[in-house]
């Protein structure tokens, strides 16, 4: 797949690539124990900012100083978490992210909020200097990706994108098969990912006591209070178009960024997004239930990105519930899931990747890379640009569904061309006093 | 829940509707004011019929000009009628999509609006015409605290540089928000009276103001780099990294942006912060000594790499090997003999991208030579170099004479981490070496890069040695060979047996079960009652291994008539296996495990049996396992497997399902499986 060279990316233009496309870490003498001197504690400090998933998952990794939460006591029940780990009483719970990021003894945060929160944190973040462990997906719009990424790089702060597929060995060998050609000449790429949902109207509730609802909305249009908008697990915010743009990029990110992945696609997009979904027709989501995706990219290479409803026989076929991505090609095809690489012909499973050949950043651990990336400077196993794009290719879906019809998109410039309708939809007004 | 699908059906359908509506047909028209006089008592919640007609009309009219103004009317005329809150940010959110500058005057008028001038803004910034922007600027006048920050934002957001003038004052605002929002507007405007106001600004701001609005100011070099204003840009970046007064933070990213706006300079300006004290400063030039591009800059930083402190040369020694690329190996070469051993360690890594064939040789004698960090990283520079004369290179030192053996095993190791398949008949020289690493390292690569003709070589070692380790280590190379080559290996694994000595026999009966050829059966069954208690016991070991259905007749004979225990237990776990491993288990399954049931000696037979029926989903493996319900041996996993099996089975055998939760319930074996047999009971009560 044609790739957009830039001065970031310089080095996937260059023959002598190096055998993994990430930087190098420069592990001081001290750190090696050459001098005497003990190696660093692994206590790289963290603050958690929304102890929404995987809020509780760092007690391994770093030292979890102040975790944050609009809603009281998940804040304060997180921070009695993180304290019993530690045996100690050091870890502080904030309502409000900007007291964490004053923090100067704390080297970097992870954000787990819902995503129309993902922007003014990450941002906010690389301005205080720290590293920034984001979930999926990057963003709600475009154009606070754009963002995003700018002040990422403006800054140089480590950025790891919570896309933790690029930490699953079995995928990325899957990935490297397509991308050295096992399977021939790549055709076709079928993503499939959790369908949507739909509930009834919500009634209007009262505010929970202890509960910032102002703060929870933030940048997103006011609405009236009611349980299910703001609870963090899969049958709320995620079907709701103002916070998340449902399971297509809630959880279809990953297999969208594996795709990405696979394909050599990382600095470049798609040329056309055409998509057709199906809605909730009333009651509290409207984010998609099922959808039939397809992006074409400037060499020809179709990916068709349905659900896991409209993907049934897909899913029996590899036995997943969660769909996956199946690259096929002239000679072969190569199907990857979380832990599984799957391949036709079976001998592809053993092929060896030759160092002269494309090896892919290579993690088995994506909370760990990231540490480690903390204390080296390195870059991560999903930086930022990439998470911009495949983030993007979930907006472009999103707002070809809604318009109903298709997009042409050109990746090198990030516009979309002769439709100034779709291009409104690349961005959205915050809600005052926030501002992007 | 019904849905709605925006596929090409309902398009076409949508937009005849449309078509008839601009024609103004009556009912039609009737429809359409009806759908809109909904919006009126519209309530937040999501869909109703209404919205979802509006929704299509909105987005079929992008290809037709007339229906567009209709509705853009229509929508325009909820803002100002008596429709809900939400009814009428319904109308902005559409507006957003569809207005054009005839929405935009009535969307001013909400900007003050404490409930809407939101959603008036959302509308606004889609439309993001010039009349859009007045309507904007002139609530600048008309709006204060957190709606003017609200209303700025747009402003910036629409990069308005009408409105520059008005909000250089603002930033004097008293309201953090309103100035962080002025901030923030004036970057993404980023005109000449813009920037220079952030400048302005960023010199004398408060400090707690300080840090956003240096940001702002960067922000806006920024744009002015994406203008091509490389020299305005240089001037703010130089003016924040010159400053040595600013947070570490600012100054990286100034340095960030002036390496950027100064090709011509970026290498010396890398340079320098490499040179210099600041950790940060040295870390992001070495990130950006990675990425600025040309052989040009190889060059000129490889040629500065000699005469930085040792903390910048380990940070461009890093960036190099991204780099990667061979015109600086030179420069690295000299850095192997640093004093410094951070800098050594980053060398050796480095010529894994800039090194070639030739550094072979020394990366070898530091993989065995060198204290630990080096080894470790010269062993991972010979694994990631790049150049297929890399893997000759290694496999000619093999083949000289002279080489000591630490090296060669080194080598061998390295060999089988590239995956270097050119390799294996060094490897199979390599098993007759006369050092042990080295026959380690050779079998470890024939087993993970051999194939079914090195299998008679192995085989034969394993046969000839008399050494227990070297037959381990033949063993495991086989076992991989086989269980990849399958049926293909087993021409040299039968051929070697015969004549194997009996120590290396088990070895080869092991194998069989990978290799799995008819021929391969038979030769297990012979070796079944061999003299030698080892060579049987493998030969039990192997069958009870064997993969498919075709030995378990043989599994059988085992449990009915093994004199020794083990055999019997191996052969009985052996069996289960195989039925356990069949597909759409059923009657058969469930009549052959009770048949197996007679034969269990001990519980832990008896519980390998229930745990088979408990997957059985047939009526009859549900009375075999109420039958055992009063084996107190197994009456827990006995209650337990009832349980997981009977929901499935409530359907179709609905009497015998109650009888046996009944009893599961009467057995009281467990207080769990009581509770839930109890629960399913009371479900599945009519």
């Amino acid at each position: 797949m044609k790739k957009t060279t830039t001065r970031r990316q310089f080095v996937q233009s260059s023959l002598a690539l190096g055998s993994a496309l990430a930087f190098p870490a420069v592990i001081p003498a001290s750190a090696l124990g050459l001098d005497g001197t003990t190696a660093p504690s692994n206590r790289v400090t963290m603050g958690v900012v929304g102890c929404g998933f995987g809020s509780d998952h760092w007690s391994r990794y770093a030292r979890v100083l102040a975790v944050c939460d609009v809603k009281r006591e998940r804040r304060l029940e997180r921070a009695a978490f993180y304290n019993r780990e530690y045996g100690a009483q050091d870890c502080r719970a904030y309502e409000d992210y900007r007291e964490v990021l004053e923090r100067d003894d704390i080297d970097c945060v992870y954000i787990a909020t819902p995503d129309h929160w993902h922007a003014l944190v990450a941002i906010a973040a690389a301005r205080a200097g720290k590293a920034i462990y984001c979930q999926k997906p990057l963003t709600l719009t475009f154009r606070e990706g754009v963002a995003v990424r700018d002040a990422v790089n403006r800054y140089g702060v480590v950025f790891q994108h919570g896309t933790q597929q690029r930490s699953d060995p079995r995928m990325v060998f899957g990935c490297e098969l397509v991308l050295n050609g096992r399977i021939g000449q790549l055709k076709n790429v079928e993503i499939v990912m959790p369908a949507g949902a739909a509930i009834d109207p919500q009634p209007v509730q009262p505010v929970p006591d202890g509960f910032n609802y102002d703060m929870w909305l933030g940048p997103a249009p006011w609405a009236p209070y009611t349980h299910l908008r703001t609870t963090g697990d899969w049958h709320s915010w995620y079907f709701i178009s103002d916070y998340c743009l449902g399971h297509l990029s809630g959880w279809g990110v990953h297999h969208i960024d594996s795709a990405q992945q696979g394909t050599g696609a990382d600095d470049s997009g798609p040329v056309e997004v055409d998509a057709r979904g199906e809605f909730p027709t009333k009651g509290l989501y409207d984010a998609a239930i099922t959808w039939r995706i397809r992006c074409t990219f400037a060499d020809g290479v179709v990916w068709n990105v349905i659900d896991t409803v409209t993907g049934r026989d897909f899913c029996r076929r590899f036995n997943s519930v969660d769909g996956g991505v199946l690259f096929e090609g002239t000679e072969g095809w190569v199907f990857i899931w979380r832990g599984v690489v799957d391949a036709h012909p079976k001998h592809l499973l053993r092929e060896r990747i030759h160092p002269d050949e494309t090896n892919l950043y290579h993690s088995s651990n994506h909370y760990q890379n990231f540490i480690d990336c903390v204390r080296s400077g390195a870059r991560t196993a999903a930086p930022v640009e990439y998470g911009h794009r495949s983030t993007t290719i979930c907006v472009l879906s999103d707002i070809s569904m809604r318009l109903g019809r298709p997009l042409r998109w050109d990746a090198a410039k990030e516009e979309i061309v002769d439709d100034p309708a779709a291009t409104r939809m690349l961005s959205r007004a915050y809600r005052q006093p926030w501002v992007l | 829940m019904r849905a709605k699908t925006f596929d090409f059906f309902l398009w076409a359908t949508l937009a005849m509707l449309s078509l008839f509506v601009a024609a103004a047909g009556a009912a039609d028209r009737a429809a359409l004011d009806a759908a809109f006089a909904a919006l009126g008592t519209y309530q937040w919640g999501g869909a109703d019929a209404a919205s979802i007609q509006i929704d299509g009309l909105v987005q079929v009219c992008h290809a037709d000009p007339a229906l567009r103004a209709e509705l853009e009317r229509r929508l325009i005329g909820v803002l100002g009628s008596e429709a809900t809150r939400a009814g009428k940010e319904y109308a902005c959110r559409k507006l957003r999509l569809i207005g054009t500058d005839r929405a935009a005057r009535a969307l001013g008028r909400l900007l003050a609006d404490p409930e809407l001038s939101h959603m008036a803004r959302y509308a606004l910034e889609g439309i993001g015409t010039p009349r859009a922007a007045d309507a904007l600027r002139d609530a600048l006048n008309r709006t204060e605290g957190e709606l003017l920050a609200g209303v700025i934002g747009s402003l910036g957001a629409l990069r308005d540089e009408k409105a520059t003038t008005k909000l250089i004052p603002l930033l004097q605002s008293p309201s953090d928000a309103v100035v962080a929002a002025a901030l923030a507007a004036l970057a993404e405007i980023a005109s000449d009276k813009a920037v220079a106001a952030l400048a302005d600004y960023a010199s004398k701001a408060p400090p707690a103001r300080r840090p956003l609005a240096c940001d702002a100011h960067l922000a806006a070099a920024e744009r002015l780099m994406a203008r091509g204003r490389r020299e305005a840009a240089q001037g703010i970046y130089r003016r924040y990294y010159d400053n040595m007064e600013l947070p570490a933070s600012l100054r990286v990213a100034a340095f960030s942006g002036l390496v950027c706006a100064s090709p011509n300079e970026a290498d010396r300006l890398i340079l320098e912060a490499l040179a210099g004290p600041d950790e940060r400063l040295r870390r992001r030039a070495g990130r950006l000594a990675g990425e600025i591009g040309g052989r040009g800059a190889t060059l000129a930083l490889a040629r500065g790499l000699g005469g930085l402190p040792p903390a910048g040369q380990a940070e461009l020694l890093a960036a190099l090997q991204y780099r990667a690329d061979p015109a600086a190996r030179q420069a690295v070469l000299v850095m192997l003999d640093s004093s410094d051993p951070s800098v050594r360690v980053a060398a050796i890594a480095a010529l894994s991208t800039t090194g070639r064939a030739d550094d072979v040789t020394r990366l070898a004698n530091l993989a065995v030579g060198a204290a630990a960090a080096e080894r470790e990283t010269a062993r991972r520079s010979l694994v990631e170099m790049r150049g297929r004369n890399v893997d000759q290179t290694m496999i000619d030192m093999l083949a000289r004479s002279g080489l000591d053996a630490a090296t060669r095993a080194e080598l061998l190791a390295v060999l089988n981490a590239r995956k270097a398949s050119e390799a294996v008949p060094a490897a199979l020289l390599g098993i007759n070496d006369a050092d042990a690493d080295v026959r380690t390292a050779a079998a470890l690569l024939l087993g993970h890069l051999g194939s079914e003709r090195e299998a008679p070589a192995l085989a034969r070692w394993l046969c000839e040695t008399r050494s227990a380790e070297d037959r381990a280590r033949a063993a495991e190379a086989l076992s991989r060979i086989c269980a990849r080559g399958g049926e293909t290996c087993a021409p040299a694994i039968l051929a070697a047996l015969p004549g194997a000595p009996a120590e290396a026999k088990p070895a080869l009966l092991r194998l069989l079960p990978l290799v799995a050829a008819d021929a391969a059966l038979e030769t297990l069954r012979a070796h079944l009652e061999a003299d030698e208690t080892a060579v049987r016991d493998a030969a039990v070991d192997a069958l009870s291994r064997w993969p498919d259905e075709r030995a378990l007749p043989d599994l059988l004979q085992l449990v009915r008539h093994a004199r020794r225990d083990a055999h019997y237990v191996l052969g009985f776990r052996g069996y289960v296996r195989l039925l356990r491993a069949r597909e759409n288990r059923g009657r058969q399954e469930a009549e052959l495990l009770s048949q197996l049931w007679g034969l269990a000696r001990r519980a832990e037979e008896k519980k390998l049996v229930v745990a088979a029926l408990g997957e059985v989903p047939t009526p009859e493996a549900l009375e075999a396992l109420r039958r055992h319900l009063a084996d107190g041996e197994v009456a827990p996993e006995v209650s337990a497997a009832i349980v997981a099996l009977a929901p499935g089975l409530a359907r179709d055998s609905r009497p015998a399902v109650l009888q046996v939760l009944n009893a599961v319930v009467s057995a009281n074996r467990s207080e769990r499986d009581v509770a839930e047999a109890r629960r399913l009971l009371k479900e599945l009560q009519p």
